[in-house]
């Protein structure tokens, strides 16, 4: 029963993953296949057309391993040594100020719970 | 020798994991130390990227779907997101704008060469987005999927850190903000520390996507 639930949640993620993709492309959208894949799951979740139970044990692993899936990505910055060299004092320096300031002022934006909105 | 390269991306993301869960610090980051060992044991085996490349092509495949499955605590976290939707849409614009210009304005003081001002504008979104714009505004693809790899890192990094030094303790905020400033890597941060920090940032990755590619083309001749 387990098992089932994995094979069933597992294929409905790749589908809707596929379905992105397609979707994506057929209409030149400028948005990652995933991202629509996500808001179809959301959809198809809030129109029950998809069960949480179905899904809920593979998705909930794969949220929880997500993480991973970026490591080869990254691995791949090391054909960038060069640049990273050359350049890499005053590029870390533009990517630190630039993400401290879009946080500080993201996070000040959205705020806490409960503030006026 | 791809199955190889796999197997040992497992076990390093697995110890990786174990470490940041004992010790959590900026540098038990899981993805800056998995990737920090994977690349110092190909180089201490005088292996190039080229040896690891087929390993990328297959643990990516499943990227999609574990980006898809964020939409399970996006639908179970709903009713907040839709409470606080009007505050959290303008801070993923004003914070997606912001970043873009002091990146853009720091590079032009450092003066870099068009190529990475263009990477750096779109390093927020994420990589795919991130290089498929670059193409668009005539940069260099590849790099800017790079740049968008790294700012991911050192989001996901820092931001915890930054966050709790500016006392910013709500997990919506949290999420969001990882979500906007460093996309799926910062995602993947914020999972681990609250589900509903995962659910507002898939929700803040996608749409500082959406928002990014829509008004660069924009401000590109105003930017360069």
């Amino acid at each position: 029963m387990k098992l089932l639930k994995w094979i069933i949640g597992l294929t409905l993620l790749f589908g809707l993953s596929t379905l992105g993709n397609w979707i994506v492309e057929t209409f030149s959208w400028k948005v990652p296949g995933s991202v629509i894949g996500m808001v179809l799951l959301l959809v198809l979740l809030l129109t029950k057309v998809i069960r949480v139970e179905w899904i809920e044990d593979s998705a909930g692993y794969l949220t929880k391993h997500l993480a991973f899936f970026f490591i080869p990505i990254a691995v791949g910055l090391m054909a960038y040594g060069a640049l990273l060299k050359a350049a890499g004092i005053p590029l870390l320096i533009t990517l630190l100020v630039s993400m401290a300031v879009g946080m500080v002022v993201t996070a000040f934006v959205s705020g806490k719970e409960g503030e006026a909105s | 020798m791809t199955y190889f390269w796999i197997g040992l991306t497992i076990l390093v993301y697995s110890f990786s994991r174990k470490l940041s869960i004992k010790w959590s610090s900026p540098f038990t980051n899981v993805v800056f130390l998995s990737t920090t060992l994977l690349i110092l044991i190909l180089l201490v085996t005088g292996q190039s990227y080229d040896a690891y490349k087929p390993a990328t092509d297959i643990i990516t495949i499943l990227l999609g779907p574990a980006t898809v499955a964020l939409g399970l605590p996006l639908y179970r976290n709903l009713p907040v997101l839709l409470a606080r939707a009007k505050r959290a849409l303008g801070a993923i614009i004003i914070g997606s704008l912001s970043t873009i210009f002091v990146a853009v304005l720091f590079g032009k003081l450092f003066s870099f060469t068009e190529n990475v001002l263009i990477a750096l504008s779109v390093k927020s979104a994420t990589s795919p987005i991130a290089l498929e714009l670059a193409r668009q505004l005539e940069g260099d693809a590849t790099l800017a999927a790079s740049i968008a790899v790294a700012c991911g890192i050192l989001g996901a990094m820092l931001g915890p850190v930054l966050l709790t030094w500016i006392r910013m303790d709500d997990p919506f905020t949290r999420g969001l903000t990882l979500g906007t400033i460093s996309h799926g890597i910062g995602t993947a941060q914020a999972a681990t520390e609250h589900p509903l920090s995962g659910a507002t940032g898939g929700a803040a990755m996608g749409l500082t996507a959406i928002f990014t590619s829509f008004i660069l083309p924009i401000l590109y001749p105003f930017l360069f």
